[in-house]
């Protein structure tokens, strides 16, 4: 099975002729010049530039945050561009998952409940939205921190909570802005690898923004952005040891 | 998102900056202190006026007098006006004309009375009248009568000595006061009993005509109750006797058997009264007996004018409480304002995780709207306080201690003794209920601020 859906991936994202500009006064900036990308099932795809490479942008544009000047974005077929703002919300409750770099995690809220949110704002009763949050909370390894609040928290275990919280609706695509930007190395390694492993299980595409060389190594393919245009899109080999860390 | 879940998120957003919430708080409360303390004053003025002309007499009473030649006191127009809507009883009142009596009661006349007023009330519409009975029933049959309250003092003794051969009455209703060496009055003193039990007695009425004094007929009458003093009524009610109409007809024709039966056109009663089932439909019960050619005189030419004061006096009173609860209203929107600018993030990630605007929005007025909840609640809790300060400091009642003084609490509050403030329970309800629409109202422009925030806020870095 796992092989047929490697050989044959569906596209998951589809980006056309995607074209973004900024009003500054009287200065139009173009941040995103036609963009034409399609990102399949499955695929961690990293999306690489420097400060003002229009990554974010990008990301922003694929996630529905914003909408383009110009262009589509396809995501299952669907057209988010087109959307209205309730028809987007409806939208993410179910296919989309978001990893921030800030963590972003709702500090009135215990760890549980952050992860149970997208939960909640789909209307799931408490007690299933709960059992279902303890669970992929057990799985990122912080089963004794479940009622503790994100202040109590170190920048880890809290960037943990925000993996859990992405994935706990199993969403078809989950975006990662800069997830591991306030972390130091250590971490970084746990986080990554928590993030690859949960897409690999469930056949997700993971989306990560960074500006990070060192991000690379967890990408299937490299889309590598410079004035808002791709410059490079390489495609990494996958080995074995892919196989091991799932 | 469920409903449960959005109250939550918006208690514990008020929990999270409490002072805040708090001073907020304490901004509706004041206000809504403000409008109901002035309101229940305004209730208050308007109570005191209506027990006063309560006092004054029968508010739903309309009293009729005879208009032109078409206009006659009699049973046509008795009929007419038991016709009129929304009337309760129409009757009329006669008087015994020319006509000396002297009563007897006991045995072989013990008692005598050489006064007592005599009134006949036309006879389907005496219960309706709404005499007191004391004891005893109406009367049925032909000469019954009802006595008045203290009809029984107007008889002497002719066996005991003179001059100390009456029940003064009066004399115990002045009684001197060592301490200020003054006659003061009490309207309703100790009596002794009197000479003999008027419910039951039956009574020898000796009449005679003006004309001819010698010539002097008997009627026994039965007394078959007491009914309670109300001059409002009659002087009856409280020295004398009340017959049927018919049994005064009677009596007159006793008198004077020459005398040829009342001309149709004649006036049958010296006076008419019109009960309206309610004091609102006065009025206009009075301008249609107007419009038949009748004079009229009622309360509601006094009560017409009182009212209509009471509610300017009431409307500026709340207008100043109103103008306070707006300014709450500002502090609302302006808590409101704040929280949102400095949540802005998080609202950014609640609407990229996918959280409707429509939820979004109702966190917000619900935010608000508990605002005003909370501050409505207390308010008015705090406005029954100030009505019950309020009362305690203008009755000037003294209590010595604790227990005394909840003792007072209810007489003090009472509407009967005509307190300065007066909370109804709908007040307190209404202005419950205005502060949620004040606090929704001034959540309505922040939570449109909160809907409009993109999504981006939440990729934005520091």
């Amino acid at each position: 099975m796992e092989d047929t859906a490697k050989k044959t991936p569906a596209v998951m994202i589809k980006v056309r002729n995607l074209r973004k500009e900024y009003r500054l006064e009287d200065d139009t900036v173009v941040a995103l010049k036609r963009i034409n990308l399609d990102i399949m099932q499955g695929e961690i795809c990293c999306i690489f530039g420097t400060s003002g490479s229009g990554k974010s942008t990008l990301l922003n544009q694929l996630a529905g945050l914003e909408k383009p000047t110009f262009g589509d974005v396809y995501i299952r077929g669907v057209p988010i561009t087109q959307l209205s703002e309730n028809e987007l919300a409806a939208f993410r409750q179910k296919h989309i998952g978001f990893v921030f770099q800030s963590y972003n995690l709702l500090p009135f809220m215990t760890a549980t409940e952050n992860v149970a949110m997208p939960l909640m704002f789909r209307g799931e009763s408490k007690r299933l939205r709960t059992k279902k949050a303890v669970a992929i909370l057990k799985k990122v390894g912080l089963a004794n921190r479940l009622r503790h609040y994100p202040r109590q928290m170190s920048g880890g275990q809290q960037q943990r909570v925000g993996i859990a919280r992405a994935f706990v609706a199993k969403p078809d695509v989950v975006f990662a802005d800069e997830p591991t930007g306030n972390l130091d190395s250590k971490t970084t390694i746990e986080v990554m690898d928590m993030i690859k492993a949960f897409a690999r299980k469930f056949n997700q595409t993971i989306v990560l923004v960074t500006h990070d060389p060192e991000m690379a190594k967890y990408a299937d393919r490299i889309v590598t952005l410079v004035d808002g245009k791709i410059v490079n899109d390489t495609k990494v080999a996958k080995g074995e040891k892919d196989e091991q860390t799932t | 998102m469920k409903i449960i879940d959005m109250i939550k998120i918006c208690l514990q957003n008020l929990l999270r900056r409490k002072s805040r919430t708090i001073l907020t708080v304490l901004g509706v409360v004041v206000g809504c202190c403000a409008i109901v303390t002035m309101l229940s004053i305004g209730i208050g003025v308007q109570n005191s006026q209506q027990i006063m002309l309560e006092g004054m007499g029968d508010l739903t009473l309309i009293q009729v007098y005879a208009g032109g030649s078409n206009a006659k006191l009699n049973d046509e127009a008795l009929n007419k006006f038991q016709k009129i809507a929304n009337v309760d009883v129409a009757l009329g009142k006669a008087s015994l004309d020319n006509i000396g009596y002297t009563i007897y009661a006991g045995e072989q006349n013990r008692y005598q009375a050489n006064w007592a007023q005599i009134v006949g009330i036309s006879e389907d519409a005496m219960e309706k009248f709404g005499f007191e009975l004391l004891e005893g029933t109406y009367p049925k049959s032909k000469f019954e009568v009802l006595a008045g309250q203290f009809t029984a003092y107007n008889f002497m003794d002719s066996q005991r000595p003179d001059g100390n051969n009456m029940i003064d009455r009066w004399s115990y209703m002045y009684q001197y006061n060592p301490d200020t060496g003054q006659d003061e009055y009490n309207e309703d003193p100790e009596l002794p009993d009197p000479y003999f039990n008027m419910l039951g007695q039956k009574l020898t009425m000796e009449l005679y005509s003006y004309e001819d004094y010698d010539k002097k007929i008997t009627q026994e009458v039965t007394v078959t109750g007491i009914v309670k003093q109300d001059y409002n009524k009659d002087y009856a009610t409280s020295e004398g006797f009340i017959f049927f109409t018919s049994d005064l007809d009677a009596l007159e024709k006793l008198v004077y058997p020459t005398k040829t039966q009342n001309n149709k056109n004649e006036s049958t009663y010296n006076e008419i009264y019109v009960k309206a089932m309610d004091i609102s439909q006065v009025a206009d019960i009075e301008s249609e007996i107007k419009k038949m050619g009748y004079s009229t005189y009622s309360m509601e030419s006094i009560r017409k004018p009182l009212e209509e004061e009471a509610r300017q006096q009431q409307m500026m009173l709340g207008g100043l409480g109103a103008v306070s609860l707006f300014v709450a209203a500002l502090g609302i929107t302006n808590t409101m304002i704040m929280s949102i600018s400095e949540r802005t993030r998080e609202i950014g990630v609640m609407k990229a995780l996918g959280c409707y605007l429509g939820n979004i929005r109702a966190i917000f007025l619900m935010e608000a709207g508990f605002i005003g909840l909370i501050g409505g609640i207390i308010g008015a809790g705090i406005s029954f306080l100030i009505a019950l300060i309020i009362n305690i400091v203008s009755s000037q009642m003294q209590f010595e201690s604790i227990q005394q003084f909840f003792e007072v609490l209810p007489t003090v509050m009472d509407p009967a003794n005509s307190p300065v403030s007066i909370v109804p329970l709908w007040l307190a309800g209404f202005a419950i209920l205005f502060s949620i629409i004040i606090g929704l109202g001034s959540g309505f422009y922040p939570a449109n601020k909160a809907v409009h925030i993109s999504a981006l806020e939440a990729i934005k870095r520091e």
